[in-house]
């Protein structure tokens, strides 16, 4: 009896052993990799042109497929809004080989909302071996859509003559002048930020992202309801508004980091524009 | 309820008229009485304690086979099987132990066998283990067992994971019958009430046999505590308070046996906010995303939970008829659902509510359970009614081209189960017994919401299984048993209609064709359990088991928010099928033991979700708003192997050391990957020191610290992250008071004490790179208490 019992333990113990190695190293499980040379973060495209796209994808065995998805990034997720025709594109495209350069031009709808949208470029290689937003080897960008509806935005001196930078002191109140203006429609409401943007380069983020720009982060940052009307003047808005920049706050950029008057605007249609300008201290 | 009634009456006339007694002594090894060991009789839940010169006595019972349970502090529990003798005493030797373990009854309902015995690698835990290692949910306060595992989401969901298998290859029986609540999801919880259960008997390795399909990884069998004795009617009122995610829970319990007839009712309650975690951001999709006050915002949640039990019990056995309803709302982490974003996650003020995205979970049950005896031998018979009603709410997606769709509802799901599980137990001789098996199950599932992820279907089946048991010379135990499947699916098809503009439809898209599959399959098991002296024992078993595709591995074709993935069906899935061996070797001395348990499994038509190499958009242009990568369900051959090794001593009477080690590996033969959500190895340790009191208010005063160290895992599947390894420490304390006869239980414990910010492997979160729970200082209070009248 004890020969039995001692004899299925050595066979279970033998399956054990034999069935204990394997060979991970010639399994492939590296995910693409995307370099994307257009769009750029932030850039602005025209409602009925073409979105051009440039990229190119790479991977150590074969690559296999990869998708682009285009959705608007309205409020957060534009959940609630009504009568926005919101450019929406999800698709999907063959690659093939270790290195795929691709140029595609993705028509966009002429009724599209003006905004901003999300950009976004993933991929698999043969293997099933994806891209993800986890690691960020998946790729999101902020693009703009700009339309003839959509309201604009012009920044003025003092004397009504427009201007690329405005001059301001340190420890000063700061005045803006301007125009918000809609040839079609109405407006809807007016944001007004002054806050720090970094310049080029892909984490030119919006603070609708989160990271760097944060809400606490702004020097100066109101909101205006603006109804129906189909012009207004950024110095009216701020009439009452106080607006310093402390030698600590500008101390604090970066390299290379300025402080801008950001101007958000949304009409009743709502198409969505914004301009920048950056402030200059000497 | 009077068809239950009659049926029982119809029982009751079949069975022997003959009366008898049952009569014994309880005895130390050096032949002294032990005054107040506890006898209990297994079949009919009767039990007593022995009087003065150890004796105990059984009168009014039935002419039958029963099977006795002998405890005493401080000695090795016992089981024996007896005959109703008429007089004749048993004399039943208990030996000393310290380890406690051994000290409590480590029965199993549904083998009825001792320890000993036994030829499947078993755990069993009590009431006392669950009050001290109270968790959140019952699963995470099992995790403490080694092979045992959780998959969680947040804190107040998590999901069974035995020997590193787990959704439809656990089966977790709550009062005999089989739990089902789309069990196939990654964040769909396991919805028991955690006050709820007496006692939880965890069977590792093949269930198959006695339990059916998806008995693969192991059974998680939960019972009620024991029914109260005669004309004894008692209460418990508990309150557990953790400090992390503030929660309070509270649990209220009434039960009685008034002539025969028994009740219980219990309510529970538990609320929680959102959960801290050491850290002040995470990192997603190249943005540093910050956690306002460490908290993750709308992890909260909230659980009511009911349960109330009659019956009647009787020398001829008993029978109780549960109605029970687990209901529970959860938060999903807001940045859950879809790329998390900064906007999401600035504070609303209030870190107790739950908003969107959320989960809100239904499990109504009713279960009679019966034990009868019929021509002096014992029927088992469990019979239960579940609807599972599972709601996900977010808000609806603002892309695609169709009408918006209304509310928040995107998933209802609706599973109704009945089910039927009977067991014959024969004793052909004084060494043979025989089970005879019955189970049945129908399913329909129904669906609601604007999301589409699992179709309306409903399944069938049935088995009937032979056990044999021969024990031979007292100390070789063989077990063997054969079984037989048959399973039906029925799915309908669902075709999505493809918008053009706001009203009109363009096409139809067929998510999934309509499915009428049958699965047939045959089962059996052959164990063996040597015990030639009382410290050694070795346990041998090599079983098959099997799994009937579930209808989501059929036919699911959607996005599963919850796994951030396409799921993709099979419709021509056939049933998995598993070998699987194990040994359980363990030497016991009175203050040391030690337990080896090794495995290996061998899976053939293994169904997992497999990568490929397409999008959503890849299968249609429309269909699939916000899609992802398209993982489809395939089944290849797989391979596990693994065990648990635990250590415990006791260099003097009152100092615990106990140490456990688990470890799981798998292999997958087509992709030559582990399989995804394999626990790391880890090692967990504890020292408990148990303190003699003089006062007469305290008792039980004990201190422990505790640590458990988990492994890197670094064998993921495709498209899963390694996970650094992490160490753990915590503390405990308890006492029991005793003042002017009121008597309550103080539990005390510190969870993650240094504050380790670490990364679960088996958590759902740990895709959005979220650290786990921070420290939490967990104080329970329970007071017993007996009702007079």
């Amino acid at each position: 009896m004890k020969y039995t019992v001692f004899s299925l333990l050595m066979f279970t113990s033998l399956v054990m052993v034999s069935c204990g190695d394997d060979d991970n190293e010639t399994v492939d499980v590296t995910p693409p990799t995307i370099t994307i040379e257009e769009p750029h973060y932030g850039e602005k495209f025209s409602a009925g042109g073409e979105l051009h796209f440039e990229a190119l994808f790479e991977d150590d065995v074969a690559l296999a497929t990869y998708n682009v998805t285009v959705h608007d990034n309205f409020d957060g997720h534009s959940h609630g809004r009504l009568a926005v025709t919101a450019f929406d594109f999800d698709q999907s495209f063959p690659l093939s080989g270790r290195a795929d350069d691709v140029h595609e031009d993705f028509p966009i709808p002429g009724d599209a909302t003006a905004g901003p949208y999300h950009f976004i470029v993933e991929a698999i290689d043969a293997a099933g071996n994806s891209t993800t937003f986890a690691d960020g080897s998946s790729i999101e960008l902020e693009i703009w859509i700009t339309n003839e509806e959509m309201a604009h935005i012009h920044f003025h001196d003092s004397t009504g003559a427009e201007i690329a930078e405005v001059e301001g002191t340190v420890g000063e109140g700061l005045r803006f002048y301007g125009e918000i203006e809609d040839e079609v429609g109405g407006l809807d409401h007016v944001e007004i930020k002054v806050g720090h943007m970094e310049e080029g380069g892909d984490h030119d983020h919006d603070h609708d992202h989160g990271g760097r720009f944060l809400a606490e982060d702004y020097v100066f940052e109101a909101e205006f309801e603006v109804e129906g009307a189909t012009s207004v003047l950024i110095q009216d808005l701020l009439e009452d508004a106080s607006i310093v920049v402390s030698q600590a706050e500008v101390d604090e950029l970066e390299e290379g980091e300025h402080l801008y008057l950001i101007v958000k605007v949304e009409d009743e249609a709502g198409n969505i524009s914004r301009s920048a300008i950056e402030i200059h201290f000497d | 309820m009077r068809y239950l009634f009659t049926f029982l009456c119809f029982f009751f006339f079949l069975t022997s008229q003959a009366q008898g007694i049952l009569v014994g002594k309880v005895i130390d090894q050096s032949g002294e009485a032990l005054v107040g060991a506890s006898v209990i009789i297994h079949e009919t839940e009767d039990g007593i304690t022995t009087d003065l010169e150890g004796k105990f006595e059984f009168r009014g019972l039935k002419t039958a086979t029963y099977h006795l349970h002998v405890s005493y502090i401080g000695y090795q529990a016992k089981t024996l099987e007896v005959k109703v003798n008429g007089g004749k005493p048993i004399i039943v030797t208990l030996e000393p132990t310290s380890l406690e373990l051994s000290e409590v009854v480590i029965e199993s309902n549904h083998y009825k066998t001792g320890p000993k015995e036994h030829t499947l690698a078993m755990e069993v835990v009590d009431m006392e283990f669950m009050n001290k290692n109270s968790d959140g949910t019952l699963v995470n306060t099992l995790e403490r067992l080694p092979g045992v595992s959780a998959i969680k989401t947040g804190v107040g969901i998590s999901k069974p994971v035995i020997r590193g298998m787990s959704f439809n290859r656990v089966i977790v029986n709550d009062r005999g019958v089989k739990q089902e609540g789309q069990q196939w999801g990654t964040d769909h919880g396991l919805e028991l009430d955690m006050f709820d259960p007496g006692r939880v008997e965890v069977i590792k390795g093949p269930g198959s046999l006695m339990y059916g399909s998806d008995g693969l990884g192991g059974v998680l069998n939960v019972f009620p505590a024991k029914l109260p004795s005669l004309n004894e009617h008692n209460g418990s009122f508990q309150s557990v308070y953790r400090t992390n995610n503030q929660s309070i829970a509270t649990s209220m319990m009434l039960e009685g046996n008034h002539n025969h007839k028994v009740y219980r009712f219990r309510f529970s309650t538990q609320d929680f906010g959102d959960y801290r975690v050491p850290a002040n951001s995470f990192t997603y999709n190249n943005f540093q995303l910050n956690l306002f006050d460490q908290q993750l915002k709308n992890t909260a949640g909230r659980e009511r939970n009911f349960s109330g039990m009659v019956g009647i019990k009787k020398n001829w056995g008993y029978t109780t008829l549960t109605v029970s309803n687990f209901h529970q709302q959860a938060g999903f982490f807001v940045g859950a659902i879809g790329i998390p974003r900064s906007y999401q996650l600035t504070p609303d003020g209030d870190s107790r509510d739950i908003q969107l995205p959320k989960q809100i979970i239904n499990h109504f049950k009713i279960i009679s359970n019966t034990n009868v005896l019929i021509a002096n031998n014992w029927l088992e018979l469990d019979i239960g009614y579940q609807n599972n009603d599972r709601e996900e709410r977010s808000l609806p997606h603002a892309h695609g081209k169709g009408p918006r769709p209304e509310g928040t509802l995107a998933h209802a799901l609706k599973l109704q189960t009945y089910s039927v599980n009977a067991r014959y137990y024969v004793k052909k001789s004084e060494s043979r017994s025989r089970i005879f098996g019955f189970q049945g199950q129908i399913q329909q599932n129904d669906r609601a919401g604007f999301e589409f992820l699992l179709p309306t279907f409903t399944t069938s089946s049935a088995g009937v299984f032979l056990f044999e048991e021969i024990s031979l010379s007292n100390e070789l135990n063989i077990t063997a048993g054969a079984r037989y499947d048959f399973a039906n699916r029925q799915i309908d098809s669902y075709e999505e209609p493809i918008y053009s503009n706001e009203t009109t439809i363009a096409r139809y898209y067929q998510r999934n064709g309509d499915i009428n599959a049958d699965f047939n399959n045959f089962s059996g098991a052959v164990g063996a359990s040597y015990y030639p002296n009382r410290s050694f024992n070795l346990k041998w078993n090599l079983g098959t088991s099997f799994k009937v595709p579930t209808a989501a591995e059929l036919s699911m074709n959607g996005i599963h928010h919850g796994t951030f993935r396409h799921e993709f069906g099979d419709s021509t899935l056939t049933s998995e099928r598993g070998v699987q061996a194990d040994v359980s070797l363990s030497i016991q001395k009175s203050n040391f033991s030690l337990m080896a348990s090794p495995f290996v499994s061998w899976f053939n038509g293994f169904i997992y979700l497999a990568p490929t190499s397409r999008f959503s958009s890849s299968l249609d242009d429309d269909a699939f708003p916000e899609g992802g990568q398209v993982f489809q369900y395939r089944q290849h051959d797989a391979f596990f192997a693994g065990g648990e090794f635990s250590v415990e001593y006791h260099p003097v009477e009152p100092l615990h050391i106990r140490t456990a080690f688990e470890y799981v590996y798998n292999y997958n033969f087509d992709t030559r990957l582990p399989l995804p959500f394999t626990p790391p190895a880890s090692v967990l340790s504890e020292i408990d020191y148990e303190f003699n009191t003089q006062a007469n208010w305290v008792s039980n005063l004990a201190f422990g610290i505790n640590h458990r160290w988990v492994a890197d895992q670094n064998r993921v599947d495709r498209n899963e992250f390694k996970t650094p390894g992490y160490q753990l420490f915590g503390l405990n304390a308890s006492a029991e008071f005793n003042i002017n006869g009121l008597a309550a239980v103080l539990n005390l414990s510190v969870q993650n004490l240094m504050d380790t910010r670490y990364f679960n492997h088996l958590s759902r979160y740990r895709l959005l790179n979220l650290p786990e729970q921070g420290r939490n200082i967990v104080i329970s209070l329970r007071i017993p208490f007996a009702i007079q009248y």
